[in-house]
């Protein structure tokens, strides 16, 4: 008799972590008997029905705001307000089908507000990509950079994300709702259970879907009347007093109908409600059903509303000017009531308050004089960085927001991204490899300075090229450094097992074409080993000179490199 | 108040103050489906005939089946009802006797049921209740049976296959080792003839064949005007086992009413219950054959209820036994004999009654008592399980 209900097993819930043996078994543990399947309500949590009723009403909704738009954003373009409607209704779409998803138990891990506010971001992104395109035009790229906030948040696109907004937030929220309405897991277990004497008879809820249906109905009569309010602020004649005065009010038939299709799919929609809670009574009271509740419930409901709607369209609609009129007299009547109680018990407030005499004389109020400003045009400060950089760092900062609001949101989805992750892990190959043929390059460098006991400093390059030489030992190691790469360019590099000593005579060989170079060679080893061995400090005037003479060596081996 | 009228309410003023006529439709939509709603809902279950079709008699260990029909005599369907059913525990075979169904208009639907008839007694099934409303929560409506059906489930009986119950009547349909009168109807073989046996005894045919003369020997039978006592006064049951011993009396005595009728004997019933169905004690039954007579004394003792009220078992046994036709059998069921009890009983001897008494209850001095009740000319069983009731195969 629970077939009707339509359980399904848990297909999401927690599996095996996978450390079970071939077997079966986990090993070193005794058997395990297998968890009974958790059973959920899928054939509420699945309905199709119930998301179309809400989009409807969305729609309905949208429909009135779209002409609210039409009616007094007069410098739009024409079919502006359809095309947001249609983005409103998307959003609707998006935040039902999302909330739908999400309420599936195989979908738990996913709710995640982020994902929601991904969804958002990225449905105010082509609201605001609409509006430039179909509105008020793409502003131009010095508008952009230099006034960021206002070419993003204008007027325009502040009321239509606004509209989106709106139908997104009621579309989540009214899906929201009314899957609670579904049977939990536990309720259904205790239902299965109900013919075993020895189960747990607690027959809680902790749902209370009266309060969530009333609160869905309280929803629905308010935006009932907010859309009538909309139907007021759009017409533009007062209706005649006659049968078919109905036909002469001018309001929009797309804002009257929808209103009508909104207050019709409520019922269906609480109809369905009513369902969803009298099945969530029956399974607490453990009470089973043969199945012609459900199936016969829909044909009922719409034979019901059906007849309903096509008698009410023969009832009579016109005349109610008098009425009116009777009851706007009544209201001003009351009102006008209200205001001569008010005023009365004012006066005999005061008249109390004369009787008491006059107080004590109070000293005036000191006026203080005017304090009088004067505008001053102060000088500017001159920018400290060029305007374009701010707004671009903004556009910058704004596109990486939607860009990462886009991945949750299609991550969440389950999206690939293969062809990111291939890219992203090529780029950092390929700086791995720099950064070792830097880090080896450097190695080598501070190797062939580096003494055969391995006293001393080892640098690297790297440190060199970050920050040069720090001081005049660091500067006379430098020098020297750049000459090893310098002759090892022009082929007489020095090999591991040469001291610098040792190594002095080829360099000044190889250079001696220059006098200048040659004693400036020798003058620079033995400089390089005082510092390098002997940890004498190098003075500052000495280093520079070295510096300012290191050119003519560095000429020279470039020469025997060229030849 | 239902909000939707606040809100219906509320609608017609705004579309009125407005004057926006087509505002109305909606109200004419919305209070429509709230009007139809509360009226249907209203009436839907006084056009609905409920009727259940029982047995109202079984037995023990047997199990009925319960058809519920339900006819709505509306053309409006009903879209939802509840139904729940009262069922005494005894008879239950399941945890709950409820459902929900729809029933469409003019429609007729049939629920059958079980009731396992786990102890004897008389049983009331129902009220029958029913709940409905309609389609969008505006309105429900509860209707309750008030009429309710009893159903008697007759005590378990033990077949007797042959009592060994005492008579003093002489004639009747019963054969007996007790020779007090031969029965001339009964021929049970022939002998060889002895000198003073009656000429009319002769077995002519016989004799002719076996050219010796032959008398005809007659089987010896008794007629069995059987009444049962049985003691259902609460306190001679003691504080221990009262039910079971109690239940025990009921089924000893409906075993011996079981096996008279079905020797076609008369049996009657007297018992000091409280009877179920009337509240007080069940009038006396004269002893009768037949099956109808077994069904009034199986009912009773379907009813009958240990009395916390009754009279002292000898007091209220005296004058009925003074009722009793000569050559009565007594057979007393009781959980105690006492003392006077025993001599109540030999008076009753005397007066020409076979006494039987049945003690269903042990106690010390249940061997004493009964040979002292034997040296009295009748007889005293202690017969506590279903063995032992063929101490009264005798």
């Amino acid at each position: 008799m629970s077939t009707e209900f339509g359980f399904e097993e848990d297909i999401g819930g927690p599996e095996d972590d996978g450390q079970a043996s071939s077997d079966g078994k986990m090993a070193g543990l005794p058997d395990v008997p297998p968890r009974p399947p958790v059973r959920y309500d899928q054939s509420w949590l699945t309905s199709l029905m119930r998301p179309f009723l809400i989009i409807l009403m969305i729609a309905c909704l949208d429909i009135a705001l779209g002409a609210v738009v039409a009616r007094f954003a007069d410098d739009l373009p024409p079919g502006f307000a359809t095309g947001l409607v249609v983005i409103a209704i998307f959003g609707a779409i998006l935040g039902v089908t999302t909330t739908s998803v999400l309420a599936q138990p195989s979908q738990r891990a996913n709710r995640r507000a982020a994902t929601r506010v991904a969804e958002l971001a990225l449905l105010l992104a082509i609201v605001r990509l609409y509006v430039w395109v179909a509105g008020s035009g793409v502003p131009s790229l010095q508008t952009l950079l230099e006034t960021p906030l206002t070419s993003l948040l204008d007027m325009q696109f502040i009321v239509c994300a606004a509209i989106v907004t709106i139908s997104w937030l009621l579309g989540a929220e009214m899906a929201g709702d009314l899957s609670r309405l579904a049977l939990t897991a536990g309720e259904i277990r205790m239902f299965e259970r109900r013919s075993d004497r020895g189960a747990d008879s607690m027959r809680g809820s902790g749902i209370d879907r009266r309060d969530v249906l009333d609160s869905f109905i309280m929803r629905w009569v308010v935006l009932g009347f907010a859309l009538i309010l909309v139907a007021v602020v759009v017409r533009r004649d007062v209706s005649a007093e006659n049968f078919y005065g109905v036909f002469r009010q001018d309001v929009e038939p797309a804002v009257m109908i929808a209103i009508i299709l909104f207050f019709v799919a409520g019922l269906l929609l609480i109809s369905h409600g009513q369902l969803a809670l009298l099945r969530s009574r029956w399974t607490l009271e453990q009470t089973p059903s043969d199945g012609s509740v459900s199936r016969r419930w829909p044909i009922l409901v719409l034979s019901v509303i059906g007849a309903i709607a096509v008698t009410a369209a023969f009832l009579p609609l016109g005349g109610t000017f008098l009425l009116a009129a009777v009851l706007s007299a009544i209201v001003g009547g009351a009102l006008w009531l209200l205001m001569e109680l008010q005023n009365l018990v004012l006066l005999a407030f005061f008249w109390l308050t004369s009787l008491f005499g006059g107080g004590p004389e109070t000293q005036p109020i000191l006026q203080l004089p005017e304090t009088v400003t004067v505008a001053q045009d102060l000088p500017r400060a001159a920018p400290l960085a060029p305007v374009w950089l701010s707004g671009s760092l903004f556009w910058v900062a704004i596109v990486a927001l939607v860009g990462y609001a886009a991945w949750v949101y299609l991550h969440d989805r389950g999206a690939g991204f293969a062809w990111l992750t291939w890219l992203w892990n090529a780029l950092r190959r390929r700086a791995d490899d720099a950064r070792s043929v830097l880090r080896r390059r450097s190695k080598e460098v501070a190797a062939a300075l580096g003494d055969a006991s391995g006293r001393g400093r080892r640098w690297s390059l790297l440190e060199w090229w970050q920050g040069g030489p720090k001081g005049p030992d660091e500067e006379v190691r430098y020098l020297y450094l750049m000459t090893l790469e310098q002759a090892d360019e022009a082929g007489i590099g020095r090999s591991p097992s040469e001291t610098p000593l040792h190594f002095a005579p080829r360099l000044e060989a190889a250079v001696s074409e220059e006098p200048e170079a040659v004693s400036f060679a020798e003058e620079l080893t033995d400089a390089f080993v005082e510092v390098r061995y002997a940890q004498r400090p190098m003075t500052r005037e000495r280093a520079a000179a070295l510096r300012e003479r290191w050119e003519a060596l560095r000429r020279a081996l470039r020469r025997q490199e060229e030849d | 108040m239902h909000p939707i009228f606040w809100a219906l309410l509320a609608l017609f003023l705004f579309g009125a103050l407005m004057r926006m006529d087509w505002v109305y439709y909606l109200a004419y939509v919305v209070g429509g489906a709230w009007i139809f709603s509360t009226w249907t809902v209203r009436r839907s279950l006084g056009k609905l005939e409920a009727t259940r079709e029982l047995l109202d008699r079984a037995f023990v260990g047997q199990t009925i089946d319960v058809r519920l029909r339900l006819h709505n005599r509306s053309r409006i369907p009903i879209a939802w009802m509840r139904i729940e059913e009262r069922v005494p525990l005894e008879l239950k075979d399941r945890v709950d006797y409820q459902m929900a169904l729809s029933l469409g208009g003019h429609e007729s639907v049939e629920r059958t049921y079980t009731l396992a008839c786990k102890r004897r007694g008389y049983y009331a099934i129902g009220p029958l209740s029913l709940r409905s409303g309609d389609l969008f929560g505006f309105a429900e409506s509860r209707w309750e049976e008030n009429v309710q059906r009893h159903i008697t489930v007759y005590p378990q009986t033990f077949p007797l296959p042959a009592l060994g119950l005492p008579s003093r009547i002489p004639v009747g349909g019963l054969a007996t080792p007790q020779r007090l009168m031969e029965d001339p109807a009964r021929l049970a073989g022939v002998r060889a003839y002895a000198v003073g046996d009656s000429q009319r005894r002769i077995h002519w045919k016989a004799s002719a064949h076996s050219g010796a003369l032959l008398v005809k020997k007659f089987q010896p039978a008794i007629g069995l005007n059987l009444v049962i006592a049985l003691n259902m006064a609460r306190a001679d049951y003691g504080t221990r086992y009262v039910v079971g011993v109690s239940e025990w009396a009921i089924t000893v005595a409906a075993s011996i009413a079981a096996w008279g009728v079905e020797q076609r004997q008369p049996v009657g019933l007297l018992c000091n219950a409280a009877d179920a169905a009337l509240g007080g004690p069940p009038p006396d039954l004269p002893p009768r054959a037949g099956q109808a007579q077994l069904t009034s004394v199986l009912s009773h003792l379907a009813r009958a209820q240990l009395h916390s009220e009754a009279q002292d078992f000898v007091s209220w046994l005296a004058p009925r036994l003074s009722r009793l036709e000569w050559g009565t059998t007594l057979v007393v069921v009781t959980p105690v004999v006492s003392d006077d009890l025993v001599w109540l009983l030999h008076e009753a001897h005397r007066r020409g009654s076979s006494i039987v008494m049945i003690q269903v209850n042990d106690s010390i001095e249940s061997r004493e008592r009964a040979a002292r009740v034997e040296r009295l000319g009748m007889y005293m069983y202690v017969v506590l399980w279903e063995k032992d009731l063929h101490l009264l195969q005798q």
